[in-house]
């Protein structure tokens, strides 16, 4: 009865839906704020449903019903508690009911918690939101329906993709979508206010603590899809400019560079129609996003759903969307009053300065990502657009992006001082030049670029942190305490937020310096690495809940002859698919690691093995995680944003001409 | 019971979505909400101000853009339509609600939903007749292995239970457990080849012809490891050899299951072949090189003459023509064309598939 009745609650929320995407977007174009209300009850009860929907697979999954297809298809009785859970979305109709259902979670949110906005403009939110719930509503009940049943099921199921069981990858999905779908809102916001034709500071502050949940979520879902490809592949890589990464990227691109223009639009009421563009893309590449790994145009590890007929349904919402979207802005961009005017030297200017070239990577990562498919399309030549593209394309423009940070950081509103801003930054520069000399020294040399890397990003950390010094020393060395306590929390999560991306670059110019060994050794052997020693102390063979496995024994020492861990790399061989994975082994000293991955054991008498010391590596991460943590600061912070134009020079002394 | 707990979530469902509709609710007025907004703005402005954040010129021009935006914003306000029309609206959305989101909802589930199809959780599943022994008992012993893994008795009495269920993979693990906790025998190896050769659709890999040499280094006259190893022979090529081979097992063998399904095999081989047929042939094949050589073409002598009577089919025909071009004979394989073409000057069809012969004899045409 529950698969049943789940299976009822996600049709009458389709239905819920339909209604949402009508009768408050009417009401608000007509004026009639009861009606655009409506719209408020409909979000909440779309959610309760689908709601309903999703905690019945769940509990399908949990006791193994294999009388349900996808149930069947994707889980195993043997299977831990966990991947049961995370097995509802570890598939591609589970993941499509996760993804509506998130839909529904932020259409719910708005009706929650944005209960004050003008009746009509939440009337066509809900109702633009509405719109989009029905379209993917369909595509899951009639092309992805994830409770279609099978009355005489086999008494086993067939396991999930044994790649993906993984604790990172129960998180992982559901963190990218909350990001992904997040946009949606600020698109229903933009779509709104394009509809309705008020694009104002007010808006601005509507959509900012969207924009910022969208964009803290996606941050944290790629950096942990990123940290899940580095110890569950096991090639010791953490970014691989695979598409279907790139899909994620591109939205947190433009993501990032609409969470900049709104601050100029709340601050300033400028860039009206630019912000309202960049959301329009950013939902866009969202769309695009889901369907290139949904409709398995790409064959990659990700894409663990391949079905045309899917592809060709998210198609043509992608286009009914995009296209819908770009002719309303066409039409009506026009009638949006134009905002306030600035210097080009000035914060808002480098707001546009970091918009131009956040844009302009994504474009960059879209062209790489998209050409192969479409020449595949058209000329059925299979080419492959890797690294090297990136590498000379969408790195080289975030080089400039990040010079350019700490400076923006220290310019005034309407027009700034870029020699004033300069003069303290000159320091950090130094200091960042000094960080890579030393580095240099400490790695015996290294590759110029790495080192440039390396400078760059301390100069970032520095900057960013500077700015915080700077307004805590401001007028004199008293009352340092108290001025650190009145810094804005805004101003704190900028800092965090810029300092994370500097620790991030930092921890990518790293890499240069890892130290890879690749080797086949026999028990009793040993191996040295950047002064530490492997041994391997044995080969043995692991039983697992639902695997089996063969295990390396490692122990590893350092240079005094210390034991510091042991370490178990692993193959392991799932039963229910046969399928072979790789189980790393690691050992973290600071924020460095030591990473060894086993190939083949043919006889058990010898194992092939890559070893790596991987310096600074978790910065990487940890970056990210910084960058998040910013933006939950900036999220907690719910003051108003009022930009105060400067009307001349701050009472600061300059430097003689 | 299904019907009753649908009912009332459609119901509480008419009733959530159409809540305000029945409490009634006054408007309120957007433009108040953006008087607040730009009232709260002021207000910060003020109390930034009032803490020293920003000074006194900064302070008027921010306060005199705020005033500039709330002006602006009382133009273009849309006129808002009369009370009939919004009653109208109201009844059109009520209904909406209460017969097209029932109706959709009902009309696209009783076409794909299945109501009826109680659930299935694996802890309760009902205990069928023909599942019940053997399904059943395999998920019990599954569970027990999960648990003791290394328990090679269970393994043991799973793995054919796996064969039959068409579960190969599994067998071939079961039974690779099997010979690593319970040692190595003939049949433990012999068994975990014949289920590699299962999961391969028949063909003999490098690991099943693993297991099946060491089946027969542990008991060289283990008849299934020897029939499997005759087979890889066919495999590689040397289909001569896999007869014969077979055929020496077949003569070992007693009657019996074993024996008609070696005989099963030789007689598939031989019919793929349409070679020798004949105890005469199994013993040509056992010959060495030199000597087969010269009994196969005292062989096809025979045929000739018996040919040369003219009696002979097509199917003759060609045989003979064949072996003379294995015996890279052309000239004679060209005057045996000939000869054919003249005995079978009455059947057109037979003359079209001469003529596609005689394009594989090298030299020139007749």
């Amino acid at each position: 009865m529950i698969v049943e009745f789940g299976h009822f609650a996600l049709i009458l929320g389709f239905a819920v839906a339909l209604f949402q995407a009508t009768v408050p977007l009417w009401g608000a174009i007509r004026g009639d704020a009861v009606l655009a209300r409506l719209g408020v009850q409909a979000a909440l009860v779309h959610f309760a449903l689908l709601a309903l929907a999703f905690a019945a697979l769940t509990h399908a999954y949990l006791v193994s019903d294999f009388s349900v297809l996808n149930v069947f298809q994707n889980s195993h009785s043997l299977k831990p508690l966990i991947y049961k859970w995370s097995g509802v979305w570890g598939n591609h109709e589970g993941s499509m009911l996760l993804w509506v259902l998130i839909l529904a979670l932020f259409g719910a949110g708005v009706a929650v918690f944005s209960k004050r906005l003008p009746d009509d403009m939440l009337g066509a939110t809900l109702g633009i939101q509405g719109l989009i719930a029905s379209a993917f509503c369909a595509f899951l009940i009639f092309a992805s329906n994830p409770f279609l049943r099978m009355p005489n099921p086999p008494i086993e199921g067939r396991d999930l993709n044994p790649v993906l069981q993984d604790p990172g990858l129960a998180i992982h999905p559901p963190l990218l979508y909350l990001g992904y779908v997040g946009f949606s809102i600020v698109f229903s916001f933009a779509a709104a206010a394009l509809v309705l034709g008020r694009v104002d500071a007010a808006f601005a502050r509507m959509i900012r603590p969207w924009t910022l949940a969208a964009w803290i979520t996606l941050t944290l879902g790629i950096a942990m899809g990123s940290y899940w490809a580095y110890y569950e592949l096991g090639w010791g890589g953490y970014w691989f400019w695979d598409p279907v990464e790139n899909a994620s990227l591109m939205p947190w691109l433009t993501g990032t560079a609409l969470l900049h223009s709104a601050i100029v639009l709340e601050k300033r009421e400028a860039l009206k129609t630019w912000t309202i563009l960049l959301a329009v893309v950013t939902f866009s590449l969202s769309l695009l996003g889901t369907f290139l790994v949904r409709s398995g145009v790409l064959t990659s590890v990700h894409a663990f759903a391949v079905d045309p007929e899917r592809g060709l349904f998210i198609l043509l919402i992608l286009i009914a969307f995009i296209g819908g979207s770009f002719a309303l802005f066409a039409a009506r961009a026009s009638a949006l009053q134009g905002g306030g005017l600035f210097a080009p030297v000035s914060r808002e200017g480098a707001l546009v300065f970091n918009n131009l070239f956040l844009s302009v990577a994504s474009l960059a990562v879209f062209v790489g990502t998209l050409y192969p498919l479409l020449l595949e399309a058209l000329t059925g030549a299979k080419i492959s657009v890797g690294p090297p593209f990136f590498n000379l394309t969408a790195v080289p423009l975030m080089v400039p992006l990040f010079l350019a940070i700490p400076f923006g950081q220290k310019l005034a509103w309407k027009r700034g001082d870029l020699l004033g801003a300069g003069q303290r930054l000159w320091i950090c520069m130094v200091l960042g030049v000094v960080g890579a000399a030393i580095s240099a020294y400490a790695a015996g040399g290294g590759p110029v670029l790495a080192l440039a890397g390396i400078g760059l990003g301390i100069f970032l950390v520095l900057g960013a942190l500077d700015d915080l010094l700077e307004r805590a020393l401001r007028g004199g060395t008293g009352m340092i305490l108290a001025r650190i306590r009145a810094i804005p929390q805004s101003i704190t999560a900028m800092a965090l937020a810029h300092a994370g991306a500097g620790l991030m670059v930092i921890g990518i110019s790293a890499t240069a310096f890892e130290t890879e060994k690749i080797a086949a050794m026999k028990p009793g052997e040993t191996l040295a690495l950047d002064g530490y020693t492997l041994r391997l102390e044995g080969i043995g063979p692991v039983t697992g809940p639902n695997y089996n496995a063969i295990a390396a024994d490692f122990s590893l020492r350092d240079p005094s002859g210390a034991e510091l861990a042991r370490l178990r790399p692993a193959k392991r061989v799932y039963i229910g698919r046969q399928m072979p994975t790789s189980e790393v082994g690691r050992y973290r000293h600071g924020l460095s690691e030591i990473y060894i991955a086993i190939g083949e054991t043919s006889d058990g008498q010898h194992v092939d093995l890559r070893a790596y010391h991987k310096p600074y590596v978790l910065l990487i991460w940890l970056g990210p995680l910084l960058m998040s943590i910013g933006g939950i600061l900036s999220l907690l912070d719910r003051r108003l944003r009022i930009g105060v134009p400067a009307r001349r020079a701050r009472l600061r002394p300059e430097p003689a001409e | 019971m299904f019907w009753l707990p649908v009912l009332v979530l459609i119901l509480v469902t008419i009733l959530l979505a159409l809540w305000p509709l029945l409490r009634g609710r006054g408007r309120v007025d957007p433009m108040e909400q953006a008087v607040a907004f730009y009232q709260a703005r002021k207000t910060e402005l003020e109390r930034q101000h009032a803490a020293g954040q920003i000074g006194d010129s900064d302070f008027e021009a921010a306060m005199a853009e705020q005033g500039r935006h709330l002006l602006s914003l009382g133009r273009g306000r849309g006129q808002v339509s009369g009370d009939a029309a919004a009653r109208r609206r109201r009844k059109v959305a009520a209904l909406a609600m209460l017969v097209l989101v029932p109706g959709i909802t009902l009309a696209v589930y009783l076409r794909i939903g299945q109501p009826g199809l109680p659930d299935l959780p694996l802890a309760s599943r009902p205990i069928t007749p023909q599942n019940m022994d053997v399904a059943s008992a395999l998920q019990r012993i599954e569970q027990h292995l999960a648990r003791n893994p290394d328990d090679g008795r269970g393994y043991e009495v799973v793995a054919p239970v796996y064969l039959r269920a068409g579960r190969f993979t599994d067998a071939a693990f079961a039974y690779r457990r099997v010979i690593a906790l319970l040692g190595p025998s003939a049949t433990r190896h012999a068994d975990l080849g014949e289920a590699l050769v299962a999961e391969k659709d028949g063909i003999i890999t490098a690991e099943a012809r693993e297991a099946f040499e060491k089946a027969v280094a542990l008991e060289p006259g283990y008849a299934k490891a020897r029939f499997y190893l005759a087979v890889l022979l066919e495999q590689d090529g040397n289909r001569a050899g896999a007869i014969e081979k077979l055929a020496a097992l077949a003569a070992e063998l007693g009657t019996g299951p074993g024996r008609m399904r070696v005989e099963a095999e030789i007689a598939r081989m031989r019919t793929e072949t349409g070679g020798p047929a004949s105890e005469a042939g199994q013993s040509i094949a056992a010959l060495p090189e030199a000597e087969r050589q010269a009994a196969i073409r005292s062989m096809v002598d025979q045929l000739d003459t018996r040919l040369a009577g003219g009696s002979g089919t097509l199917g003759e025909w060609q045989r003979l023509i064949r072996a003379r071009l294995v015996l890279d004979e052309p000239d004679k394989a060209r005057e045996a064309l000939g000869r054919a073409r003249a005995a079978l000057a009455g059947e057109p069809d037979s003359l079209k598939v001469l003529d596609e012969l005689a394009g594989e004899i090298p030299g020139k045409a007749p």
